[in-house]
């Protein structure tokens, strides 16, 4: 995700609705692929981005610039997408089929051989869902969306040996679900 | 094998994120040229990023933008009201205040207009009492010296009125 510029943000927080839309077109991608990717439901990922974008109006005027305003945008994209992932799988408990998921768990073929589109989200999925919130959060933002230490760090509010954990005890439970470790 | 330990729990995360310094990234290098449980392990956790880096990104559908843009307008037409509303309400509360000074005071001169009115009243009708009384007593009065009484209410009280 870029910056945005800080006219854009005073404008935007002032009311003009073509600069809130220029926000929307620089994040709500980041928005809705990490709303979909903790959610796991794209029904979910657009109630996520609305209620973000939602968020974002009623609360710029009161943005004090104390973080960058992308961080700021992710930490409240992470934690409407958890609440909204909770609030699913209360509802939907006892759904998720964990052979099903074993079962299609990545392979080392992956990497080389020719693996169709739809089997590699099926199988990102079921190892996303394997694996618990936090975990799943630090990955998405590490692996999906390329966030640096430092950002997840912030985004998250945890210091960033707590990320280096994180990834490393999530990656580790991803091989050993896979069966390679 | 110590060392492999360590090498192991770098490539788990600096190492596979870029985010190790260069001295330790060529060391780990280094150090997987030799050592094929190191390797391996390097090689799976290439693989399981390639999973994740093979994900395609979702095209955000269009129809969110117009949701938020509806929301946007409904809220602000919403505060508008509000606002009217508000000012609505103070003038009525400024109107209609119940102020225990302001109440006191209004039914202290309600009071008080209504007992000026009530004397006022009590007043006119003792002095015309007076009048109607002394004007029968006379009455009486000229009846009892032509020699012809009909009534004789008269007392030494009302003499006195006389």
């Amino acid at each position: 995700m870029n910056d945005i510029a800080l006219d854009v943000l005073e404008r935007a927080s002032a009311g003009n609705m073509d600069a809130f839309e220029q926000i929307y077109k620089a994040t709500s991608s980041f928005v809705y692929n990490v709303a979909f990717r903790i959610t796991r439901n794209s029904a979910d990922a657009e109630e996520v981005t609305q209620d973000v974008f939602m968020k974002i109006y009623r609360n710029l005027k009161s943005f004090q610039f104390r973080s960058a305003f992308k961080t700021w945008v992710y930490r409240i994209t992470v934690n409407t997408a958890i609440i909204r992932y909770r609030k699913s799988k209360k509802e939907e408990k006892g759904r998720v089929d964990y052979d099903n998921i074993i079962e299609s768990l990545p392979d080392s073929r992956l990497a080389t051989e020719g693996v169709s589109q739809s089997d590699n989200e099926a199988r990102l999925n079921a190892l996303l869902d394997m694996l618990s919130h936090e975990h799943k959060t630090c990955l998405i933002l590490r692996e999906i969306e390329g966030l640096s230490y430092q950002e997840i760090a912030e985004t998250l509010k945890i210091p960033v040996n707590t990320v280096r954990s994180r990834l490393k005890r999530a990656r580790q439970a991803l091989l050993v679900k896979a069966g390679r470790r | 094998m110590m060392q492999c330990k360590k090498i192991q729990e770098l490539l788990k995360a600096d190492y596979l994120d870029g985010e190790a310094d260069p001295k330790e990234e060529e060391f780990i290098k280094e150090h997987l040229k030799q050592c094929s449980e190191c390797s391996r392990l390097e090689k799976e956790l290439q693989a399981q990023r390639m999973l994740f880096q093979g994900a395609k990104r979702k095209q955000v559908p269009e129809r969110i933008w117009s949701n938020i843009r509806d929301a946007i307008v409904m809220e602000r037409l919403k505060q508008e009201e509000g606002l009217i509303r508000g000012i609505l309400e103070r003038l009525r509360d400024l109107i209609f205040a119940r102020r225990p000074a302001v109440v006191l005071a209004t039914s202290l001169s309600v009071i008080i207009i209504l007992a000026v009115m009530a004397t006022t009243t009590i007043q006119s009708r003792v002095s015309l009492s007076k009048q109607n009384a002394a004007e029968s007593i006379a009455g009486y009065s000229l009846n009892s010296e032509n020699g012809y009484v009909l009534y004789d209410l008269g007392t030494s009280i009302e003499e006195y009125f006389l």
